[in-house]
């Protein structure tokens, strides 16, 4: 009966955890998807961001990521071969 | 016989050079790494000085955070951060373990890898996702239990979601690493499948375990904007979990844009304390994982 018991625990919090996943995505998702086209990921905004796309801010983001990774990544290699190899 | 081992050493010698540069060179991107490092520690101690020096330190354990009056009591904040990730642990701890057992003792194999890759979607959605999801879907619903809504329980929930990943996922390797052998032994014994997670492959791996929740408490302490989206951020100490409360790294992300002087300081003060914090939740966390290797 226990035994029972807490398959059943286990199985709730599984399907628990999941829904919970699901309503978020779902939530980004539909509320997304509608305002997501090609103009958006191409244009400026206009009125302070009222209208108009993303692209600007894509791009800067693309640029952080350039910087971050040309940074991190030789660094962090060669730190990890070193701690692997010769530490 | 020395020119023999020199003649037979002397290919291995001149790797041993290129090695040894190798190594030199290695060694220094490690060092710069470490500097980098304590500079930022150097940098947070110094501009957080000013604090220090035109008042007692005792100050900062008051309740009363007026920083243009030049009162910087942090604590109220701090009972908010703590209350917040503890009520995050809580939560996520049962439900994290759970995940782990059922991907290792209940699903059939093609659920388990299903299981895994969610919880690792999870564990790559940006944090300000998971303020928006909140502040959209979560804080309403609390908002019709009790106003306002944005409240310590909002952000306990949010947190929870965050650091599930992480407890998954850490306590998963260790608990993956404990010997079959051990399992079938208390098969064969004939205890019931609940009697060998509970009773023998929880206990076996729960250092790795309390070290996956050391690690999420890190986390849970250190998140920014996810809290800052549905905690609500009035300076008050945690006693209701449907009234707000600020989180310190909300503090410090709230008013940065405006401090100067000492109050940037006092901002910088906070951050010391919860640098502070992070740094021993994660080394308790890597001392209690390290050792142990089952043979």
């Amino acid at each position: 009966m226990t035994d029972r018991l807490f398959t059943f625990i286990i199985w709730f919090a599984v399907v628990l955890v999941t829904s919970v996943l699901c309503w978020m995505l779902g939530e980004v998702i539909l509320k997304g998807l509608s305002h997501l086209s090609w103009s958006f990921l191409r244009d400026a905004p206009r009125q302070a961001g009222r209208a108009g796309g993303i692209a600007p801010i894509l791009l800067s983001t693309g640029l952080i990521l350039a910087v971050a990774l040309s940074v991190a990544l030789p660094f962090g290699l060669a730190v990890a071969v070193w701690l692997a190899e010769f530490s | 016989m020395i020119s023999l081992k020199h003649t037979i050493m002397s290919p291995f010698s001149s790797a041993d050079k290129v090695d040894d540069y190798l190594s030199r060179f290695l060694m220094t991107t490690a060092i710069i790494t470490v500097l980098i490092l304590l500079m930022i520690l150097v940098f947070i101690f110094k501009e957080a000085w000013p604090v220090f020096e035109e008042h007692d330190w005792k100050q900062l354990l008051k309740e009363s955070w007026y920083p243009l009056e030049g009162q910087f009591g942090m604590l109220s904040m701090l009972w908010a951060s703590l209350a917040v990730s503890a009520g995050a642990i809580l939560l996520a701890t049962p439900l994290g373990l759970a995940s782990v057992i059922f991907e290792q003792f209940y699903a059939p194999r093609w659920l388990a890898t299903c299981h895994r890759l969610m919880i690792a979607l999870l564990a790559g959605i940006p944090s300000v996702v998971f303020g928006l999801w909140g502040l959209t879907a979560l804080v309403p619903i609390l908002t019709k239990i009790q106003p306002p809504g944005t409240s310590l329980l909002a952000a306990v929930l949010v947190l929870a979601l965050m650091i599930l990943p992480t407890i998954t996922l850490a306590s998963g390797a260790v608990l993956a690493c404990v010997p079959r052998d051990l399992i079938a032994g208390a098969a064969a014994l004939g205890m019931s499948q609940k009697s060998q997670i509970l009773g023998v492959a929880l206990p076996a791996a729960y250092r790795g375990i309390i070290g996956a929740v050391l690690l999420a408490a890190a986390r849970a302490l250190g998140e920014t904007m996810a809290v800052l989206m549905v905690a609500g951020n009035v300076v008050q100490n945690p006693s209701d979990p449907f009234k707000p409360v600020r989180v310190l790294t909300a503090n410090i992300a709230l008013e940065m844009g405006y401090a100067t002087g000492l109050h940037r300081a006092g901002l910088f003060t906070s951050g010391l304390i919860l640098t502070a914090l992070v740094l021993i939740l994660s080394w308790l966390s890597t001392r209690t994982t390290r050792v142990r290797t089952h043979d």
